[in-house]
């Protein structure tokens, strides 16, 4: 395993999506947080240490995106992530139709009560329910964000920049590499890291990266025990192989942010002819 | 139901030495392009969890005209013309390739439309292609597999020679339009040889899909016949990014490897029929 202190030739990184209460409230509505509307709780509750834990044993750093609201009502977890040198990130949510105004403001917002509930300034954001707008990536780097970790469209991080100055680090997920949408349709874990490490080895070949997307959750996340235990085997199997080096979110972005020598246009969709 | 039953009006044995110089299985490799259209026409703002199809042009489509040089293979392209006119140079470089591009809708439309507007849609998506070739496409293929009473009639009056959209015979066949007219069908199988619904319902490994067509190709091999393979360039449910890709040209390779298989794109398949209209089967509309 390459160190962490240079940017090795296949860059690894975890981000944990925490779930914990905000969204089984949305869901469960009258019905209160009983019964399947606790599955999020697992994560409070058992999730969070367990992976905690797994991943000191792993000697890996990694990425958890929370909403504001879970941490605020819960800041041990807070304190528990910061502690073991894990970085906490924003997992946040945009009105598809909101002005631009409405937009800056809400995330603005959003990111001061992360700040508030944390410590300190959040450095990546990630949608919630991968809903984002056009101006939603320059917003963020408006707002002091160095990177997003919410698209699927390339192998490897890549350097957004406008006119204006405004930069940000995109480090685009995979489906394949994520634990819930498998788990949601009931795969087994055997099966789950079977696909993981196809993946990964394909994304090692072909001069990609490796970005795992995990849930706290007791559901379709990966912190019961047998499925904690295809994480570890995963991550170890990744740190045997040579150029392989594991970072937090924060960390990556920030090598990449420096070492790229091309830079692209934020994106954008023409209007179509309807 | 509006309009007739199709009736089939000619069938054939299965067909044998219907294929050029004694081929035993002719080999159609299809890529729907599927970019950005697809999340657009949907009403989806391309970005974030909708980014997928950004990847055709970004990886998905060099990944794939890399993969066919190595392996020496002719292909078609179906094209939304949404997404030819967002990325005009990677539709170019698919053309200066050699691969055959077809139509595929404007923003991959999953509706049915009012037949003007049906009309103007196809004839703009025709009108973009042939800009950007040089020359008219000669096929297309139904985004998300349907058609409307005009629709066929339209791409008759347009030109197109080809459709590539029903699932109903393993093997082309003639479609008898009215007043005369007539194109060739060439059908695919979405259920069983196309790569979204493995990666987008079941999540199956991707080494248990190549399995599965490796499997599929053995079968039809062994009678001979007709096959075909759909996939597209994008990420997450389509087949662009490196896995994917890999467990592609394992079965592109394992097809190859037998003897008696020509690989084609589906201009050419549409002449075979056309040339010999009494050895396949004929559907009347």
């Amino acid at each position: 395993m390459t160190q962490r202190g240079t940017l090795a030739a296949c860059p690894a990184v975890i981000g944990i999506n925490v779930d914990i209460e905000s969204l089984d409230a949305e869901s469960a509505g009258n019905a209160g947080l009983f019964g399947r509307h606790s599955y999020g709780r697992y994560g409070f509750r058992e999730g969070v240490a367990r992976l905690v834990q797994t991943l000191a044993q792993l000697d890996a750093k990694a990425t958890f995106y929370a909403l504001p609201a879970d941490l605020s009502r819960h800041p041990e977890i807070a304190s528990s992530l910061l502690d073991a040198g894990h970085e906490i990130a924003v997992r946040g949510r945009v009105a598809k139709d909101a002005s631009a105004e409405q937009l800056v403001n809400a995330l603005g917002a959003e990111r001061e009560a992360m700040t508030k509930a944390i410590g300190r300034a959040p450095a990546g954001w990630r949608a919630v329910d991968g809903i984002m707008t056009e101006q939603t990536l320059p917003a963020l780097a408006r707002l002091g964000y160095a990177y997003d970790a919410s698209f699927m469209d390339d192998d490897v991080p890549y350097v957004l920049k406008d006119a204006a100055g405004a930069q940000l680090v995109e480090l685009p997920v995979c489906d394949y590499l994520s634990d819930a949408p498998f788990y949601t349709q009931r795969h087994t874990h055997a099966r789950v890291g079977k696909a993981w490490q196809e993946e990964a080895e394909a994304q090692y070949c072909a001069g990609g990266y490796v970005h795992l997307t995990l849930h706290t959750r007791g559901d379709t996340g990966s912190s019961r025990l047998p499925r904690i235990a295809v994480v570890a085997d995963f991550v170890r199997g990744l740190q045997r192989k040579p150029g392989v080096a594991f970072y937090r979110a924060d960390e990556l972005a920030s090598f990449w942010r420096e070492q790229s020598t091309v830079s692209y246009d934020f994106p954008t969709a023409p209007r179509p002819n309807l | 139901m509006s309009g007739s039953y199709p009736r089939v009006v000619r069938k054939v044995p299965a067909p044998k030495h219907v294929w050029p110089d004694g081929v035993r299985c002719l080999v159609a490799y299809t890529v729907d392009f599927d970019g950005m259209g697809n999340e657009v026409g949907k009403g989806l703002q391309p970005y974030g969890a909708h980014s997928a199809g950004r990847y055709s042009a970004r990886r998905g489509v060099p990944r794939h005209l890399d993969m066919l040089e190595r392996l020496g293979i002719p292909a078609t392209f179906f094209v939304p013309g949404y997404d030819a006119e967002c990325f005009p140079q990677t539709i170019r470089d698919i053309a200066a390739a050699g691969h055959e591009i077809g139509a595929h809708g404007y923003v991959h439309e999953g509706t049915l439309l009012p037949p003007e507007e049906e009309r103007r849609r196809l004839t703009l998506t025709h009108q973009i292609l042939s800009g950007l070739m040089g020359k008219p496409p000669v096929g297309w293929r139904s985004p998300s597999g349907q058609k409307t009473s005009v629709t066929l009639p339209v791409l008759h009056e347009l030109g197109y020679l080809y459709d590539s959209s029903d699932k109903d015979a393993d093997t082309p066949y003639t479609i008898k339009l009215s007043g005369g007219k007539s194109l060739v069908e060439i059908p695919n199988n979405t259920y069983s040889l196309d790569d979204f619904p493995f990666f987008n319902f079941s999540m199956t490994p991707v080494s248990e899909v190549a399995a599965q067509w490796k499997d599929e190709f053995d079968a039809r091999f062994a009678q001979g016949g007709f096959f075909m393979l759909t996939v597209h360039p994008r990420a997450g449910w389509g087949s662009g990014t490196p896995s994917r890709a890999k467990a592609i040209e394992d079965v592109l390779r394992h097809i190859k490897q037998h003897e008696g298989v020509r690989f084609t794109n589906l201009a050419a398949v549409q002449q075979v029929v056309a040339r010999n209209p009494m050895s396949f089967d004929e559907v009347a509309l």
